[in-house]
């Protein structure tokens, strides 16, 4: 089992998830983070730290994120880790309450990535 | 299945009684619970490098002196909520429910720790750990404030995540990986059970907010703080060991010393602090960013100026 980023942490990317994870689980786009799944350890440390409630341990995700899941483990081997906080994303606190941000993943970073993985 | 993070709501609002809170720890830890004669049985430990020895030796120990903790939070939550019977509904509950956590499924994980990596160290070749060793590692603890006792034991908590964490993620052998992964979950658990803890005890008027604020700078602190290394002379000769961490063998010569990229370097200190930091916030909800800003705010609360809810401290 693992955890899993979902899509509330597009456009915020608060990162105090990844700066307590004590295994570095945690991998960084520009605008989101995912958590690779071979390393998390089901600790949970990450849950309560994210302010817009975007990380679930896989046996609770809800359906509507199902997606995720996937895109973590795709995007986990490709994308840099991440060891410590940073600031937000400029905009994080208006971004935290808008819904359905899957699109605005950049396009062209899937495209990459899916190249990259493949 | 879940830990209860906001225990006096859930007490005052949804009337969840002693029992409930009783099936709902049962029920979490019946879910993650792990067997270590399974994981243990058959397997081969391979090679195991000189930093995953001294590792395996010095958890090994930390975990023997768990037992009495487990027992005094047990124990004190009971006296404690017999002081509170008549008084404080609410904070009987939550004293209860930390006593009765502490007695079954703290202890009890905390023997499932203890088991397995003693069993990992000697397949690794080490010596057992000797009987008057394990009994000088159980010397009871001594009784202190109890939400202070709660802030400290998920300082101790987020010590043990960050190291074993460490070893989860670096060891070459997968055995010691595996184990190392599992308890640092066990732990991370057990960390977020004593920050419901003490935040609902502050809650609930049995301990004024000072309280847990005070642990948690006490323990980071940049000058003497526990989790930096603290050698005063009072520390070193208290009863017990409150904070194995501090023991560890260090010597250069010495085959089983923990380097300080193991266990201290600047990268896992700042884990560690921002680790306190994130459970002050779960525990009173102000969002700090240092150590310096915990210091203020804990001064603050010295004077009153500041209550658990308050929106944020200005740092």
């Amino acid at each position: 089992m693992s955890h899993v980023v979902t899509e509330e942490c597009i456009r915020c990317k608060y990162t105090k998830c990844a700066s307590l994870c004590p295994v570095t689980a945690f991998h960084e786009a520009d605008e989101f983070l995912v958590i690779n799944p071979n390393e998390c350890i089901d600790c949970g440390l990450c849950v309560h730290a994210c302010p817009v409630h975007a990380i679930y341990p896989l046996e609770i995700l809800p359906e509507q994120y199902d997606e995720c899941v996937e895109r973590n483990a795709r995007l986990s081997k490709v994308l840099p880790v991440i060891y410590a906080t940073h600031e937000p994303l400029a905009d994080a606190d208006m971004w935290k309450a808008v819904p359905n941000k899957r699109q605005l993943i950049d396009a062209t970073l899937l495209a990459v990535t899916n190249r990259s993985a493949s | 299945m879940r830990i209860i993070t906001n225990l006096v709501e859930e007490i005052k609002n949804n009337n969840l009684s002693l029992s409930d809170i009783m099936r709902i720890q049962h029920a979490y830890h019946e879910s993650r619970r792990w067997s270590v004669t399974e994981l243990l049985k058959s397997k081969q430990i391979g090679t195991v490098s000189r930093r995953d020895k001294a590792i395996l030796w010095q958890a090994a120990r930390a975990e023997i002196t768990t037992q009495p903790a487990c027992i005094r939070l047990a124990v004190d939550g009971l006296k404690l909520a017999n002081e509170l019977e008549g008084k404080n509904k609410v904070g009987n509950t939550v004293a209860h429910s930390a006593a009765q956590w502490s007695a079954r499924y703290w202890l009890e994980e905390e023997g499932h720790h203890e088991v397995a990596y003693g069993t990992v160290m000697e397949m690794a070749g080490l010596e057992p750990i000797s009987e008057e060793e394990v009994i000088g590692h159980r010397g009871a603890f001594p009784t202190d404030n109890f939400a202070r006792v709660c802030m400290l034991q998920a300082c101790v908590e987020i010590e043990a995540c960050v190291a074993y964490g460490e070893v989860a993620k670096t060891s070459e052998n997968p055995l010691v990986k595996q184990v190392f992964a599992k308890i640092t979950a066990d732990e991370s658990q057990h960390r977020a059970y004593f920050i419901s803890f003490a935040r609902a005890l502050v809650e609930c008027g049995a301990y004024p907010l000072k309280d847990i604020l005070s642990m948690a700078y006490t323990w980071i602190r940049p000058k003497g703080g526990e989790t930096h290394g603290s050698y005063r002379e009072k520390q070193t000769k208290r009863e017990g060991f409150v904070n194995w961490w501090q023991n560890m063998k260090t010597d250069a010569g010495d085959e089983l010393r923990m380097d300080d990229e193991q266990f201290r370097s600047d990268r896992l200190q700042e884990k560690k602090v921002r680790a306190v930091l994130s459970a002050v916030e779960e525990g009173t909800g102000f969002a700090l960013k240092t150590a310096e800003d915990l210091q203020k705010v804990y001064m603050q609360s010295l004077a009153g100026e500041v209550q658990l809810g308050d929106p944020l401290i200005a740092a």
